[in-house]
């Protein structure tokens, strides 16, 4: 809340005496606001009718975009309890990242931004009285939060690409880093395993690369934000994920054979939505580059476990196919690994 | 190839005496020299694109590539078939894994074939090839006499299909075999895989794999438009340097498979093949 605050381009005073003592105004913008009756302990200086008006800028914070680019589209809402407010009203950013509330009665606000790819944030706001003074409520936010991955653009399916190898590059990496490492595994098991970290990790980074070279953002949603791995399990989740035990080789390996078939299968049913035109072509050529390299790990992974074993149980079909999965599937299935809340649109 | 085919879309017929003639060439030449075939496959792909009005219903190049993945899952099915079938060959303990590959390589034939023969618009045509149309000889050697030379003739075998499978996608991004190609494509790196860490090596490929057999160094070489395995630009970006030096380039080449195009692989596989499809 602090940073909120402090991102306050004109802080008002305090205006808590300002608090309307009765109020009652049509609804506007669709927002639904509550009349109610006097309250007749605190004396009002404020003529019942008065209204301001509340504006602001919602941009990316600038520890994430040096730019601090403006985001368009974001929903803002200025919610208030007061006694004769009650309500809230929504308005949205423009292409500047500018929203504006007018004829916004008097009162306390608590004013929030919420958006995919963002978190959330809010700050509470006494709007006071007066005609010229308007009160500013700037937003910087911080990418991370619920992720939509919007399948209807290439920068869909490379962020896609770009969330699952962050999650397996973030395991990996907590694999190898674990103080047990070297004891858990043996020598040909470890140096794998720091091949497949490095292998990953070359995947995520690649990724971020060429999604910033062709032109992704933070703000414009085309830049997934650095994901927030969770391996402590979802014991409420159905059904339940168990807590990797980084210092178990069963529980490694299994989580591991987890998230290569999955990756493998996510590829395979993420390629008929890159597009056939521009880089498409070219999107489609890389996938199959990394593709096959995931493949080869799980098949390693699985033959670690199983002797013998290329993949995970069914996961090769009577065909003598690999999966390919529906983005859903394969969202559901890494939201138990992660902080984020991942859903897909247009896919 | 029946008659009434020919005459119905001869732009088809052009693409598919090509790759015959790319085979019937390879197998003559042999071995690395092969390499150095003449490209007729881009030269029918032009004849293709002049003539693509003659086919609405599905594109050309989606048989010509279906019949491709046919005839090298036929080679890769009857190399194992053959194997498995060889008393002493393989042993005990590795047997399972060449059983289950050799299972998944015969789905794969049946699987494309009954997709060739579901073609309607033209009519599908598929290559048949029976067992004794391969010879599986590495440098005058019988690969079934020698459990090293079995293994290293695999190794190249599943590297070079994943090479094969990935340097079609392109050819039919657009057609509804894209998916089921790359369900067919991942696990053959899978088959991969494995069968490296039988031979005692990592799963995936350093560089240009330095320590390959010279049978199977050809696998990892350069092909048509792609580069070879020890390629670390991606996407235009040299990523050894872009990535900051963080990664070195045997790792940043094991963590990207390389596509190789259609003549280069029928030349590495065209040797083994001696007989012709009905």
């Amino acid at each position: 809340m602090s940073d909120l605050i402090r991102s306050h381009t004109e802080a008002q005073p305090d205006s808590r005496a300002s608090r309307r003592s009765f109020l009652k105004i049509a609804g506007i913008g669709g927002a639904v606001l509550v009349a109610a009756g006097c309250d007749s302990n605190t004396p009002d200086p404020i003529t019942p009718g008065d209204f301001t008006s509340l504006m602001g800028t919602v941009t990316v914070a600038a520890d994430a975009d040096p730019g601090q680019t403006p985001v368009a589209g974001v929903t803002v809402n200025a919610t208030s309890t007061d006694a004769g407010i009650q309500g809230t009203r929504t308005t949205m950013t423009d292409a500047n990242g500018m929203y504006t509330f007018e004829n916004l009665p008097v009162g306390t606000y608590t004013v929030s931004v919420a958006t995919s790819n963002f978190v959330t944030e809010d700050v509470t706001e006494n709007v006071t009285v007066g005609v010229g003074s308007p009160s500013t409520v700037n937003f910087s936010l911080t990418p991370g939060g619920d992720i939509t991955l919007d399948f209807s653009n290439d920068f869909g399916v490379l962020n896609y690409a770009y969330a699952l190898e962050q999650l397996e590059a973030a395991f990996y990496a907590a694999v190898v880093a674990d103080p047990m490492f070297t004891s858990t595994f043996n020598a040909d098991e470890q140096a794998i395993l720091t091949d497949i970290a490095a292998h990953e990790g070359i995947h995520r980074d690649f990724l971020q690369a060429a999604i910033v070279g062709a032109g992704g953002t933070f703000a414009a949603r085309t830049l997934l934000p650095g994901l927030t791995p969770d391996f402590d399990g979802k014991p409420t989740a159905t059904p339940p994920v168990p807590a990797v035990d980084f210092a178990s080789r069963t529980s490694v390996l299994a989580t591991a054979l987890t998230f290569e078939d999955l990756g493998v299968g996510a590829y395979n049913g993420a390629a008929k939505f890159i597009s056939t035109t521009g880089n498409g072509p070219t999107y489609l050529l890389i996938a199959g580059k990394i593709v096959s390299v995931e493949a080869r790990h799980a098949s390693v992974i699985a033959g670690l476990i199983t002797d013998n074993a290329v993949a995970g149980e069914e996961v090769i079909n009577a065909d003598g196919l690999d999966r390919a999965l529906a983005p859903s599937a394969v969202l559901t299935a890494a939201a138990a690994y992660l902080e984020n809340g991942v859903s897909a649109i247009n896919a | 190839m029946n008659s009434d085919f020919l005459n119905s879309l001869d732009a088809l017929d052009n693409a598919t005496t090509s790759r015959r003639e790319a085979l019937r060439r390879a197998s003559k030449l042999g071995g690395a020299a092969a390499l150095a075939v003449t490209p007729l496959y881009a030269m029918a792909r032009e004849t293709m694109a002049a003539k693509s009005n003659l086919s609405a219903a599905y594109a050309p190049q989606a048989h010509e590539v279906l019949n491709y993945a046919l005839t090298l899952e036929y080679l890769e099915y009857f190399f194992y078939k053959r194997g498995t079938e060889t008393a002493g060959l393989i042993p005990p303990a590795d047997l399972p894994l060449f059983e289950s590959i050799r299972d998944n390589e015969l789905a794969h034939v049946n699987l494309l074939r009954t997709t060739i023969e579901g073609l309607t618009d033209p009519p599908g045509d598929p290559d048949i090839y029976e067992e004794d149309d391969f010879t599986y000889v590495v440098n005058g050697a019988d690969v079934f006499a020698d459990y090293q030379l079995f293994l290293t003739l695999s190794q190249g075998l599943e590297d070079t299909g994943v090479r094969a499978y990935k340097g079609q996608a392109g050819a039919i991004q657009e057609t509804p075999y894209l998916t089921v190609a790359l369900q067919i494509h991942s696990v053959e790196a899978r088959h991969a895989a494995a069968v490296r860490r039988v031979r005692g090596s990592q799963g995936w490929i350093p560089l240009a794999q330095p320590d390959a057999p010279g049978p199977i160094a050809p696998v990892y070489g350069p092909g048509g438009p792609f580069p070879s395995e020890a390629n670390t630009t991606q996407g235009g970006v040299e990523l050894v340097a872009a990535l900051g030096g963080a990664y070195t380039a045997e790792q940043i080449t094991e963590a990207f498979d390389e596509a190789l195009d259609m003549e280069t692989v029928l030349a590495i596989a065209g040797p083994f093949i001696t007989g012709t499809p009905d």
